[in-house]
This record gives structure tokens, C-alpha cells and sequence, in this order.
């Protein structure tokens, strides 16, 4: 079935065969290959003025500077042309005197050449020899570490990762000074040949969970990956939970908690999202705020986050069971306001609530991809428009717009993107429910997304850890955080406990 | 992948949490041993003991043979056919207490909060949710009998400070006003009905990773459960006086005396709520013991293909058994103890004799 994604002619008769001896034939067969691609450069040159060599690269991916620098300025101008005629060693001659470039390796096999040459390295031939060179001078433009647009933070590090895999792996290197962290990288994709590094230290992760991923991940057959989504989607346990089941993020100190917690992290090449697993709900309530400010403060804005997510899911169709079916829960002013306010409007409580439900939706989505003048206009008709008018034309009521404007307002408050779209899909089943059998409907609702919850895992740890299955060194983290220095252990996804912070620092 | 615990294998937590939510969060919005007069707790007390008794004797059964289930227990025992005999009758009971479970679900939701809409819908919706819990393991539900257990007794402890304003003290006296008889009328009632129900678990113990221990977490939970029933009988006797016992659910009408500040009030559906919460894991255990019993009486290894046509079935005796609630409730007075007691006490008591009388044999 791969066969699908593969090429056509040159590269597959190339792919077992090696270099000749021959320039002038090497010379022919990678020009065949690269036929009408503008962007490779060859150029033809003497050694010392004696031996004819060819060099190729792809223009733009490379360091041209140093390449002249430190390969064609040597290369050209060398003049011991006796050390030139020493036969089979020449190229490790000119590896140890000539070539002042870091990483250089040798091959021979054109296919594994081509890809080299396709991940910006510069390609010498050198006539009668059967091996070239390969000299990795990465360079050309990429964007820099800049400071994170998608989850900004009043207190932590402002920077971010990029869309490069290497800048991403310096900046989380850079926080775990360890031999221990480990990085490997795959290749997925059949054209686009992505990077794709595992992120993991060694004796904390769980053995069987990084088994796991590489085997997920090497399975993976696909012609190109663009994002990181492409490899979450290709490695999750169910995909048709509303519930994510890894974390995706920009922000390096994110990652690093992460693996420090012993998850593991995987980065793609030309992707700033890095995903990292297992994940557990607790965990997509929680922010790095929770653990950079002091503990009272964090407990609070903890339990208001709960709060919120809880709101975000339920106040509407809450609302909307209490308007329908239990009116008596309702104080008695209250009640009567409310009523008051619903004299005019047509509509039954249900189709209010899916009515302004969905148009906020609408709106948020609508405004997602506006440039940003447009924006304003978008916020302006949002506000005035539906808000004010349709409650003024009496096609809804007002405190219908209070109860979506909280809903979204709540929904906003959840500290993972991604997380928050469960909320924002399940409201609508969850007020459908109220609307057809009230209170017993969001009770039935709720029951099934905890039989759900229950079911789930991620990466084998179960969705709810450490609240059901109950682990109580684990709730120390969960709802609530303790002091940092009573919080002794890691998270025990895989039932094993190591130490973290030992015993005995109060301040 | 495999999960980081093992499969199919619960901790004793784990069963300590689902019997107490099995036992407490239903009992306590039902009319159990609700006898004549104002003496109700002392019926909760001589039940809660009534009902250690039970625990302790299908306790020890489950210990002399840890990975086992009553079933295979009494097949070890008496033999292929015997043991099928009793996995039949749990099956039977399993699935009898299910349909007296969903009768009485369906009963107080239609009283209390939709009169307009057919009974069977309700049965209907709460049936599949269990089905789907049940088919999906013993793990999954007692997860989500530890998330539950935190709004029982959230609830329990909300409710009890603010009932504490309607609280009479001088309701508990007389004491023995009625005489002894309906006390142990009452005791029979509440041993039987929300604690010697449990008796199912046997059907469950043999997942958990601690045999050795349990004894003292069956035990606890029975005992923790009889608290929580004393204090919710204490509670309204003193709220409702001699009322309680005419009540077809005390607990939810003295929940209706809390008013905080003209604003918190009648905030009923809360117990219901929590009620829900407490009939589905009960639900769920009956549907799952009924066919893992029957699942071990045949011989099949996959229990998962029973539920389905079990609770379709099961929906069905709910519908047809009583022809209205009064009749479900004088049947849940005055037969159900009579009709429970060889499987809470008879099977598991004449089991664990055999056990120990072929032990002294061997």
C-alpha cells in the first residue's frame, strides 16, 4: 500500500544502487534525479588544481557563507598536490586537514545521499572515488524563539518553540542539564520525511509507555506530516472521545514539567505544538501559574477553574431545566424576574439556549481566522447586535445572554485549548438533555460522561488518575496542590514511586 | 496497551467505595424501616448489626477462597450441578433486586419530577446507562463509585448542617412508644434491604488484589453505611417527627424544610440528584453480578454478552411487577426480607459450613 506515496522512476532505481568511480556517471545520475528542480546547485571544481569534484546542495537550506569559507576557499586553494595522489585515503585526509566543518560523515549509497541532501547538507564528489562526502552546514532562514502568542503567563519564561526540531531540542536541553533526557528521532512521512523526536528521561518515564510510542509512531504510514496533530491523531487510544488524551503545547517549561513528571514528549519537525503523554483530566485543568505562585493563591485559582469548567459545561442546560421543569428551585424573585423577562420571547427555554449556544459558537469560530481590523467589526455585531437587539426584538431573553455570555466566558477560563473543545461540544448534548427531561437528563448526561471519563486512558494510565483509581499520594496534585516540598514523589502513572523532593524541607 | 494497573482487578478501596455508595446513596431517599412510631433509629441500629452479621458470614466465605466467586465457590463444594443450582438463584436474585431497583427509580422520578413523562422512558434511559457501565467492567464502575461517593457524602454533610435549624430533639420520645415488635420489624427490614443486599458482592470480591483483607473492608463499609443510615434516621425523626414513617420518602421531604435566608431553598432535586447517582451504581452492580453469575452458571467466559438481553429483560419484570408503588412498597416491607434471606444468610451460611467441615476432614 506505501507504494502509493512513493515516487516515480529515477528515485526508485536509485534507491539500492551506489556510487561509481566515475565522476562524469555520478555527475549524470544525480542530475537525472534532480532534473527541473531550480532550487539544487552543482557545482564543478579541482582540488588543489588536480582532482575534479563536484559539490551539490539545495540553494537556501545551507550556510552558503561558510560553505565558501570553510570548504571551497581550502578545497581550491590546497597545494600539496603529493598528498593528493595517496589513493583510498584522500577523503580522510581531506576530512582531517582540509574540510573545517563539524559534521561530516561518508556514503555511498545514492539514495541515503539524496536524503541528506534534502535535509540541507552539502554533497562533495571527488573523482575517482567511491564514496562521497556529506557535510552537514545547516542553514537559511527559520523563525526565531519568540515569545508564546497561543498561552501567554503573567509569571513563568516567555519563550516558545519554534517550527525548527533543533531549536525546539536546545530549548528543553537547556532546562534539563541530564545525560538522562533522552532524544531519539524517527522520520514519518514518504515525501515529506518529518523529524520526529521522542522526548523522554531515562529511568523516570515508564519503560513500556516509550515501547509504545516509538512502535505507534514507526507504524505510522502517511505521505507527509504537517503538523503535530498528524502524529497525535495517528497514536491515540480513542479518536472519537471529546477528550483529548495528550497535551499539546508551545511553551517549553510545559514540556520539561512534563517529562520531569516522567511523560514523554514528542516533537515534529516544522510544528512549534509539542504533544506529550499520558495525560490525565486533572492534568488539562492545571497551568504552570499552579506552581510558580505561592500555594494559597494557586489553590484558589485552581478551584475557580474547576468551578468554571463545571459552568462551562452545565449552567446553560442547568438554566434550562430550571426554567422548564423545576421552577421551585428557583427563588421566588428571581422567579419572577426571570419569568418577566421570557413574557415576550417565543421560543421554548431549549431552542433559546441552542439558538444563542450556537451563535456564540458561530461568532468565536468566525472571528478565529479574521485578520485582526476585521476583528473589531466581528466583536462590534457579536456584542451589539445579537446581545442588545435580539434581546431588545424579543427574540431572546435577557437572562438567556447573561447565562451564554458566563457559559463563555467560563469555557475561556480552561488552561488547555484543546480541552476546553469537550466542553464546548458536549453543552450541546448536555442542554438537549435538560430540555427533554430536566434535571434527571443533565444527571443521566453526567453519568455518562463519567462512565466515559472512567473508560478512557491515555497511554494506558487511566483518564481520571490519581482520583479514580484513587491514589493519594497522587491527590496531592489534583484538585488541590500541597506545598511544594510535601509533594514527596511523582505522579505514580505506572504505579511505581520514585522520589522527587526528599522529606524534611519546610522552610 | 495494557493499562498501569492490572486488568480486571480493583483495589480494596475500590469495593469499599462501591458498597458504600451501593448501600447509602438509594436507602437513604427510600422508606426503610420506617416501622410506627418514633423509633426508627433504634431499627437502624439493631439492623446495621443485623446486617454485620451477613457481611461477616459471606466475608469469610469469600476469604477461605480468595479468585472466587459464589458460584464457582459452591461448585468447588457441592459439586458441577449444585453449583450451577446457585449460580441460577443469584443470577435470579441479581436480576430480581435489579428490577426492584429500576420499579423504584422509575417510581419516585415519576412522583417527584416529571409526572408528564412515561414511565418507561426513564426506565429506559437508566437501564442503558448501567448496561453500558456494566459491559464496560468492574473497573470502570468502581471508578465511577469513587467519583459518586464524593456527592454522597458531600450531600450527607451539606444537608445534615442545614437541617440542623429544623431539628426537634423532643421528636425521638417516647422511645419504644410501639413496642419492640415493629422496632425489629423495621431492623429485619433495614438488614435485609439496603445492607444485606451486598451479599451480591461475592460475585465481585474475587477482583480485588487484597483477599487477605476483605473481611475488615466489607465490614467497614456495611458499618460506615449503618452510620450514615442511623444519622439520616436520627436526622429525620427529629425534622418530621412521627411523620417520618408516614413518608413514602422521609429524606427527601424533610430536605424540603431547608431554607437559608429565603434564598437556598427547596433545593429537593439535589437529593434526587444524588439519588440517581446511588440507584445507577446499584443498578449497575445488580446487572453485572446477574450476569457474571450467569456467565459462570453456563460455563461462558465472556460475561459481557448477557447484559444486553438481561437488562432488556430486567426492564421488562420492573414494568410488570406491581401494579403501583404502594404494592412495591408493602411488598418491600413485608416479603422481601422473607424472601432475601436464603441468599444473604441460608446459601453463604450453609457454604461456609460445608467449607469448614470438609477443611476438618481434610
Amino acid at each position: 500500500m506505501s507504494k502509493v506515496y512513493q515516487d516515480k522512476a529515477p528515485t526508485n532505481d536509485a534507491k539500492s544502487s551506489v556510487l561509481t568511480s566515475s565522476l562524469e556517471e555520478n555527475e549524470a545520475v544525480f542530475k537525472n534525479l534532480f532534473h527541473s528542480c531550480s532550487d539544487v546547485v552543482f557545482r564543478s571544481f579541482q582540488i588543489g588544481g588536480q582532482k575534479n569534484a563536484l559539490l551539490f546542495y539545495i540553494d537556501g537550506l545551507i550556510d552558503e557563507k561558510q560553505l565558501d569559507e570553510s570548504l571551497l576557499k581550502p578545497l581550491m586553494l590546497s597545494s600539496s598536490p603529493e598528498q593528493l595522489d595517496a589513493g583510498q585515503d584522500l577523503l580522510t585526509f581531506l576530512q582531517n586537514q582540509f574540510i573545517s566543518v563539524s559534521q561530516v560523515k561518508r556514503a555511498s549509497n545514492i539514495s541515503s545521499i539524496v536524503l541528506d541532501v534534502l535535509k540541507s547538507s552539502i554533497v562533495i564528489l571527488i573523482a575517482d572515488q567511491t564514496e562521497g562526502l556529506i557535510l552537514n552546514v545547516p542553514g537559511g532562514k527559520t523563525r526565531s524563539v519568540e515569545q508564546t502568542s497561543s498561552e501567554t503567563t503573567i509569571r513563568g519564561p516567555r519563550d516558545s518553540f519554534t517550527e525548527s526540531i533543533r531549536t525546539n531540542t536546545s530549548l528543553i536541553r537547556r532546562r534539563i542539564r541530564s545525560a538522562r533526557l533522552k532524544i531519539e528521532t524517527l522520520t514519518v512521512g514518504e515525501l515529506t520525511q518529518t523529524d520526529v523526536a521522542i522526548a523522554y528521561i531515562e529511568d523516570i518515564a515508564n519503560e513500556a509507555v516509550i515501547q509504545e510510542v516509538r512502535s505507534r509512531i514507526r507504524n505510522i504510514k502517511i505521505d507527509g506530516v504537517l503538523e503535530s496533530g498528524y502524529i497525535e491523531q495517528f497514536i491515540e487510544e480513542r479518536s472519537f472521545s471529546p477528550f483529548p488524551q495528550y497535551l499539546v503545547t508551545e511553551r517549553p517549561d510545559y514540556v520539561v514539567s512534563a517529562l520531569l513528571e516522567g511523560r514523554v514528549a514528542i516533537l515534529t519537525d516544522g510544528s512549534p505544538f509539542i504533544i506529550s503523554g499520558p495525560m490525565t483530566f486533572w492534568g488539562f485543568l492545571q497551568a504552570g501559574e499552579d506552581y510558580y505562585d505561592r500555594v494559597l493563591f494557586a489553590n484558589l485559582i485552581r478551584f475557580i477553574r474547576l468551578v468554571l469548567t463545571m459552568v462551562a459545561l452545565f449552567l446553560p442546560s442547568i438554566y434550562v431545566a430550571l426554567t422548564t421543569f423545576h421552577q421551585q428551585m428557583i427563588p421566588t424573585k428571581l422567579l419572577l424576574s426571570v419569568s418577566a423577562a421570557r413574557e415576550g420571547v417565543p421560543f421554548p427555554a431549549l431552542v433559546e439556549a441552542l439558538l444563542m449556544e450556537s451563535t456564540f459558537e458561530g461568532l468565536r469560530e468566525a472571528g478565529v481566522r479574521l485578520p485582526k481590523q476585521v476583528g473589531q467589526a466581528v466583536s462590534i455585531v457579536g456584542g451589539l447586535v445579537v446581545g442588545q437587539a435580539a434581546v431588545q426584538a424579543g427574540i431572546v431573553s435577557a437572562p438567556m445572554v447573561i447565562v451564554v455570555s458566563l457559559t463563555g466566558i467560563a469555557s475561556f477560563a480552561i488552561p488547555r485549548y484543546n480541552f476546553s473543545f469537550a466542553f464546548r461540544i458536549l453543552r450541546f448534548p448536555m442542554i438537549l438533555l435538560a430540555g427533554m427531561f430536566g434535571l434527571y437528563g443533565i444527571t443521566a448526561g453526567f453519568l455518562c460522561l463519567l462512565i466515559h471519563l472512567s473508560g478512557l486512558k491515555s497511554l494506558g494510565v487511566p483518564y481520571l488518575f490519581p482520583t479514580a483509581p484513587v491514589n493519594f499520594q497522587g491527590l496531592k496534585d489534583s484538585i488541590f496542590r500541597a506545598p511544594l516540598w510535601t509533594m514527596h514523589f511523582r505522579p505514580q502513572l505506572d504505579g511505581k514511586r520514585s522520589t522527587r523532593i526528599p522529606k524534611g524541607q519546610e522552610p | 496497551m495494557k493499562s498501569s494497573g492490572q486488568n480486571n482487578v480493583i483495589s480494596n478501596t475500590e469495593l469499599w467505595t462501591l458498597m458504600f455508595v451501593f448501600m447509602t446513596a438509594s436507602s437513604m431517599s427510600l422508606p426503610v424501616g420506617y416501622t410506627k412510631g418514633h423509633d426508627s433509629w433504634i431499627s437502624a441500629v439493631i439492623g446495621t448489626l443485623g446486617g454485620l452479621c451477613i457481611g461477616w458470614v459471606y466475608a469469610m466465605l469469600c476469604r477461605a477462597y480468595p479468585q472466587k466467586s459464589v458460584v464457582q465457590i459452591a461448585q468447588t463444594l457441592l459439586g458441577a450441578w449444585t453449583g450451577k443450582a446457585v449460580g441460577l438463584l443469584y443470577t435470579c436474585y441479581g436480576f430480581q433486586l435489579g428490577a426492584y431497583v429500576l420499579r423504584n427509580f422509575e417510581d419516585l422520578t415519576s412522583t417527584v419530577l416529571l409526572p408528564r413523562t412515561p414511565g418507561v422512558v426513564i426506565s429506559v434511559i437508566m437501564i442503558s446507562i448501567s448496561a453500558w457501565a456494566a459491559y464496560q467492567g468492574i473497573e470502570v464502575i468502581c471508578r465511577c463509585a469513587l467519583i459518586l461517593m464524593l456527592f454522597v457524602v458531600l450531600q450527607s454533610i451539606l444537608f445534615t448542617v442545614l437541617l440542623m435549624p429544623d431539628m426537634m430533639p423532643g421528636n425521638l420520645f417516647p422511645v419504644l412508644e410501639a413496642g419492640w415488635r415493629s422496632v425489629f420489624d423495621g431492623a429485619a427490614q433495614i438488614a435485609t434491604f439496603p445492607l444485606g443486599e451486598t451479599v451480591l458482592f461475592v460475585m465481585i470480591i474475587p477482583f480485588v488484589n487484597r483477599a487477605a483483607r476483605v473481611k475488615k473492608t466489607v465490614l467497614s463499609a456495611i458499618g460506615m453505611s449503618g452510620v450514615f443510615l442511623i444519622v439520616s434516621h436520627f436526622i429525620n425523626i427529629m425534622v418530621l417527627g412521627e411523620l417520618a414513617s408516614k413518608q413514602i420518602l422521609p429524606a427527601y421531604t424533610s430536605s424540603m424544610y431547608i431554607s437559608v435566608g429565603d434564598f437556598f431553598e427547596r433545593i429537593e432535586p439535589i437529593v434526587f440528584t444524588v439519588w440517581v447517582f446511588g440507584e445507577f451504581t446499584k443498578l449497575t452492580v445488580c446487572l453485572f453480578a446477574a450476569s457474571l453469575a450467569l456467565a459462570q452458571t453456563v460455563g461462558s467466559r465472556n460475561y459481557r454478552i448477557y447484559i444486553v438481553p438481561l437488562g432488556l429483560a430486567l426492564l421488562e419484570l420492573s414494568m410488570f411487577l406491581h401494579p403501583n408503588q404502594l404494592d412495591v412498597i408493602a411488598f418491600q416491607k413485608h416479603i422481601w426480607p422473607w424472601l432475601s434471606a436464603p441468599f444473604q444468610l441460608l446459601i453463604p451460611l450453609v457454604l461456609l459450613l460445608c467449607s469448614l467441615f470438609r477443611r476438618r476432614i481434610d
